[in-house]
């Protein structure tokens, strides 16, 4: 009589390709993955309860330290919120300069994500070949905003401060071989025999599921669906650019990597759109000294991970009363428990790779 | 300033593999319908639940709806299924109005690309309401989350274990009045 046992198997917290301080319980039958029960918290700052005891001008520090990478993007969201329910209208220059930098961003989280993805599959050259390139974009950002990764550049009704003279030659100068890098990275892993192997067929999320689970972002398009919140809710003129919205085909490994590698082109084509277009002017609009807020609401953006979104409760005082954010990367998360299943071991890795998370956006 | 960028020249350097398919699905972002007006769905949900409907306003353009916890699945389910296919949980969470708690249930519809939120007051005492995960396999998390810094209970959810919290901890830390003293 054959006795069916399974086994478990702890991954995390402190496992080299869990990008960050999470743990996964999988439940092994032989090589297979039966279950998988994800453990997060390990991050948990309590952002949302700190934000509620600092006025609105000092919370856009703290969303700096959602995700690393998307610092910009997640500052975005946040002043777009305030300025909406005050009624803000943020003139064009600084609109224009906040397009750039959240698709500099983007691009440059696609860059981690590729140079993290090959070494998570034991290939260490697609990190340094990355890293060099986000360094660049990293010491654009260091000269426009002060600081490499929390830029508390953005401010309520524009920006803190003029870009630096002579930037835009720089950044568009590189913009010009970005498709050339782009090549690059495609070179050295998407026709990779091994890379494929754990890439083509694997960690199938359907578009049903995805839909259901609230996913957002590069893994709800590569299942098949054209959402993007750029193109169906445009803001910070967004709809003043030509660019297309990347679509895979079956939702895949394959589809989640080919997706980002095709955003960093059209983010790159944006990035060079709004240098070509970048208007002169104001830089922050008038606003009120004080900012208090009566009334809620709720708004999103499409950063690199997908749809950030912020809820505000103002009750007529200087904090909010309560603020949510809603962080793409904690929904996309719950696709593990549906994804990894039925699957090998050596592909949780890969996978986990695909979905791009940050544990500080996860656990907040 | 078109011509700042210097050759790269990389070993590896070589013709494009695949040069950027200006592929644009709009049928993908449409999808079945139109999106409807926060008037327009009000209507559909008034004809379907009258009074269910506790209240209604329109905050931002977008339809707000109260309903009782004792309808919220039901409402859900309709709100999911219907024709008005609210297919996307976007957001859930909870709130500490002081006097009750409210769970706040953000949804929008990829296929039709219009957007609801739905609230649900309950009492301080005993908050209790369905889990909408049998719906919404989304809400998972989000319902773990609230759950555990509000109190509030989702009957139904299928692990109601601490999400972010130690499993462990004491107390409801984004309640209003949660004290921020070390435990003695």
């Amino acid at each position: 009589m054959a006795i069916k046992t399974t086994q478990f198997l702890n991954m995390g917290p402190q496992h080299p390709s869990t990008h960050g301080v999470f743990r996964m319980m999988l439940e092994l039958d032989g090589e297979r993955v039966v279950k998988c029960q994800p453990h997060l918290g390990y991050l948990h700052r309590g952002l949302e309860k700190l934000a509620e005891m600092r006025t609105y001008p000092q919370i856009i520090s703290l969303t700096d330290r959602l995700h690393y990478a998307n610092a910009f993007q997640n500052e975005l969201t946040y002043c777009l919120a305030v300025e909406s329910l005050l009624g803000i209208e943020v003139p064009k220059r600084a609109q224009y300069i906040r397009v750039m930098l959240a698709e500099m961003s983007r691009m440059q989280n696609h860059m981690i994500f590729f140079g993290a993805l090959g070494m998570d599959l034991g290939a260490l050259t697609p990190f340094f070949y990355s890293f060099k390139d986000r360094e660049t974009i990293l010491d654009f950002f260091e000269e426009i905003a002060g600081a490499r990764l929390t830029f508390n550049y953005l401010r309520i009704g524009g920006l803190k401060e003029d870009l630096p003279e002579g930037i835009l030659e720089r950044i568009y100068a590189f913009t010009d071989q970005v498709p050339k890098i782009v090549d690059e990275y495609e070179e050295l892993l998407s026709g990779n025999e091994i890379f494929l192997a754990r890439m083509k067929g694997i960690g199938i999320l359907s578009k049903e599921l995805a839909i259901n689970l609230g996913i957002t972002g590069p893994i709800l398009r590569s299942t098949g669906v054209a959402y993007d919140i750029r193109k169906v809710e445009p803001y910070s003129s967004y709809e003043d650019f030509t660019f297309s919205i990347p679509v895979g085909t079956c939702g895949d490994n394959f589809d989640r990597y080919k997706i980002r590698m095709k955003e960093l082109r059209e983010s790159n084509s944006i990035v060079r759109q709004a240098i070509e277009r970048m208007p002169e002017g104001e830089i922050c609009a008038k606003v009120p000294k004080i900012i208090k807020i009566d009334g809620e609401g709720y708004f999103r953006t499409e950063t690199s991970v997908g749809e950030q979104g912020v809820y505000i409760i103002g009750k007529g005082e200087k904090s909010p009363y309560r603020i949510k954010f809603r962080s793409p990367a904690f929904v996309n998360l719950q696709m593990l428990q549906y994804v990894l299943p039925g699957g090998l071991v050596a592909d949780v890795i890969a996978t986990f790779s695909t979905v791009d998370i940050c544990m500080g956006e996860v656990d907040r | 300033m078109k011509d700042h960028g210097q050759a790269h020249n990389s070993p590896m350097s070589s013709k494009p593999k695949e040069n950027n398919p200006k592929e644009h699905p709009k049928e993908c972002l449409v999808g079945s319908g139109k999106p409807l007006d926060p008037e327009a769905i009000k209507s559909i949900l008034l004809k379907r639940f009258g009074s269910v409907i506790e209240e209604t306003q329109v905050i931002n353009k977008e339809l707000v709806i109260w309903v009782s916890a004792a309808n919220l699945l039901e409402v859900g389910r309709f709100l999911k299924d219907s024709e008005l296919a609210f297919d996307h949980p976007r957001c859930l969470c909870g709130v500490d109005q002081g006097e009750y708690l409210e769970v706040v249930y953000h949804l929008c519809s990829i296929s039709r690309n219009h957007k609801i939120t739905v609230k649900v007051k309950l009492p301080r005492h005993m908050p209790k309401v369905p889990s909408l995960y049998s719906v919404y396999k989304g809400a998972d998390w989000h319902e773990r989350e609230a759950a555990e810094m509000f109190g509030i209970i989702f009957e139904g959810h299928p692990d109601p274990r601490h999400l972010l919290l130690l499993d462990d901890f004491q107390g409801y830390p984004l309640r209003k009045d949660f004290s921020w003293s070390a435990p003695e």
